[in-house]
């Protein structure tokens, strides 16, 4: 007899979960889609129980926090808990009903993370500061966000959070390409795009925000950053398409390593801005 | 499969756990940090459903922390209904509209969500001025000057011809209060909106009446740290041949001091008959004095008293003679 919750972690990446979504809107049963700085969203989660005992009362807990690699507890926001009840070998849906309002100064780009808590499969006490979803089967989270991009190139300021305890060494890598699943590219309002045929995009990193012309070098694929614990720092990504059909995608992944661990990440899905003009 | 034929139909509506009482209009207020989330889930089918279970799934604010809980029920008959409650703690609610979802599940069905509103607003006492304050995303309810009476001479005595109820623990009639609404912000026009863009004012007049009742009586059982304020010395004596009176928080829970809050908080729906049960004083006030062009409404006043010739007993019909003074302040005045 036991309760073993999940949420389900992402592909290709563990921190693009298709089980976390957003509803923007008034109507928190409305359909999911990406996010609109400033006016309100629904969070869900999808809680699978792959234990043999029904598990009742779950909470859950949704999580928010400004565009970062690795997600911790110190600098993520508290949305807010839904309860869920959800059966042995069964899933739940659970809808948080407190209004998140995605902050302007990110453009709606946000990182998400849900934790599922139960008696029965509880985490460990006192709580790591990290989330660490590929650890704990019940934690997820969705760092996804879509970017309209066109010849003119994009910047996107990241975060790099120290660690409350210990100096962080670590490398940050861009990486093009990968397909999202279905559900995932349904879930940001995109069904039926997909995956460029050919890599159409560039993106390059730096340590400061610079203005890069459409023939100007895009920046380095990987950068170091020392962090000291306590404290946070910013990476600048600089995103360009140049080919993009509006019926396609690029998949766009930054990540960071300690090592050949992979603390965080977020990615990045490029649309063409045709699209737009499209609609 | 499809999803469970249970749905809250109406409003969920709060209930006070020491004295049972129901606050009118899905109104919850955060004077009253323990309250319970009550609902009626109808089963819409024209079939019985089996192992049914039914649970809150979430509120949508933080400041509520609700008590987990499922409920089952073997069978719910085709069309019945059944009411349930969690327990919640409204001690950091913010007073709004809020969401709030529930979830059903029967044998061979999905589950089915229900979402519904309810109203939060949040009533504070001014010892010094003797006047509550219902705060609102509208606007405020100032309440001062509630006249009450224990029991008129000639009501509630038994066979022996004793008094029923304990002279100096109730309970309480009202028979008159001021009502002072600011809305916010100050609007042009005849009519401002209404609290929650829904109930009539005097509905907040009523939640402040039934808290001026039992908010002592929940503090004397469950402890001062259960209310946001206590409630002594807040009714002014209207006949000179009873005597008024408020419990002392201090004294400790007694029986009388419940029973004579709940019959206090009943004895309000005079307060709800005296301000109208038609069309609110408010709104007839505002009828009656349409501000002119560029005038902007800053303030508005009730000042109602009423006599009960009749023994105000819930369920029958009963008279109530009433006076009521609006007072409309605007822009120009």
């Amino acid at each position: 007899m036991s309760v073993q919750l999940l949420i389900r972690d992402g592909v290709p990446r563990w921190y693009l979960s298709p089980d976390i979504w957003v509803v923007p809107g008034s109507d928190p049963s409305g359909s999911p889609d990406s996010p609109i700085a400033g006016q309100a969203a629904y969070l869900w989660a999808r809680v699978a129980n792959t234990g043999s005992s029904n598990a009742n009362g779950v909470r859950v807990d949704f999580y928010w926090a400004n565009p970062a690699l690795q997600v911790t507890r110190s600098n993520a926001t508290f949305v807010g808990s839904a309860n869920a009840d959800v059966p042995a070998g069964g899933t739940q849906d659970v809808l948080c009903l407190v209004p998140w309002i995605p902050m302007i100064v990110n453009n709606g780009h946000e990182c998400l993370v849900a934790v599922a808590n139960h008696p029965g499969n509880p985490l460990p006490s006192p709580l790591p500061d990290a989330f660490d979803p590929p650890t704990y089967p019940q934690v997820a989270q969705k760092n996804l966000t879509v970017l309209v991009a066109s010849r003119r190139s994009t910047m996107l300021t990241i975060t790099v959070s120290g660690l409350q305890r210990a100096d962080k060494l670590v490398t940050i890598t861009t990486e093009l390409g990968g397909e999202l699943d279905a559900s995932t590219l349904a879930s940001l309002g995109m069904r039926g795009l997909h995956p460029a045929k050919k890599s159409d995009v560039e993106v390059g990193l730096d340590y400061e925000p610079r203005c890069v012309g459409d023939k100007d070098p895009i920046g380095d694929g990987k950068i170091e950053l020392r962090v000291p614990r306590g404290t946070s720092a910013a990476v600048h990504a600089t995103v360009r398409a140049r080919n993009l059909t509006h019926d396609e995608y690029q998949l766009v992944q930054i990540v960071e390593w300690s090592e050949n661990k992979i603390l965080g990440g977020l990615g990045v899905v490029v649309v063409s801005d045709r699209k737009e003009k499209q609609s | 499969m499809s999803a469970t034929p249970m749905q809250v139909l109406a409003r969920p509506f709060a209930i006070e756990p020491v004295t049972n009482i129901m606050l009118p209009d899905g109104i919850f207020d955060n004077a009253l940090y323990n309250l319970r989330i009550a609902c009626q889930y109808t089963n819409l089918s024209s079939a019985e459903l089996t192992n049914v279970s039914l649970y809150l799934e979430s509120v949508g604010d933080p400041g509520i922390a609700s008590v987990a809980r499922t409920f089952h029920f073997s069978s719910i008959p085709a069309g019945a209904a059944v009411q349930v409650m969690w327990d919640a703690d409204f001690k950091n609610a913010t007073p709004g509209k809020r969401l709030v979802s529930f979830l059903a599940k029967a044998d061979g069905f999905e589950s089915n969500r229900t979402i519904q509103q309810i109203f939060v607003s949040q009533t504070r006492f001014n010892s010094t001025t003797n006047t509550y304050t219902c705060t609102v995303e509208e606007g405020t309810l100032t309440v001062s000057n509630i006249s009450a009476i224990v029991q008129k001479p000639g009501w509630g005595r038994d066979r022996d011809g004793k008094c029923e109820c304990l002279p100096t623990t109730g309970p309480w009639v009202p028979t008159g209060m001021t009502l002072a609404w600011a809305s916010n912000p100050a609007f042009a026009g005849v009519h401002g909106d209404l609290p929650f863009s829904d109930p009539w004012w005097k509905i907040l007049a009523i939640i402040v009446a039934i808290l001026a009742a039992i908010v002592a009586i929940v503090a004397a059982v469950l402890g001062a740290g259960t209310v946001s304020f206590g409630a002594s010395g807040t009714f002014e004596e209207t006949d000179p041949s009873v005597t008024c009176c408020t419990p002392d928080v201090g004294a400790g829970p007694k029986k009388e001091f419940t029973v004579a809050g709940v019959a206090s908080a009943i004895a309000t729906v005079a307060a709800a008959v005296a301000l109208s049960d038609a069309a609110d004083p408010f709104w007839r006030g505002q009828e009656k004095t349409p501000p002119t062009a560029g005038e902007l409404t800053i303030g508005e006043k009730v000042v109602a008293k009423w006599s009960l010739p009749d023994p105000p007993n819930p369920g029958k019909p009963y008279t109530a003679v009433v006076n009521r003074v609006y007072v409309h302040v605007t822009s120009a005045v």
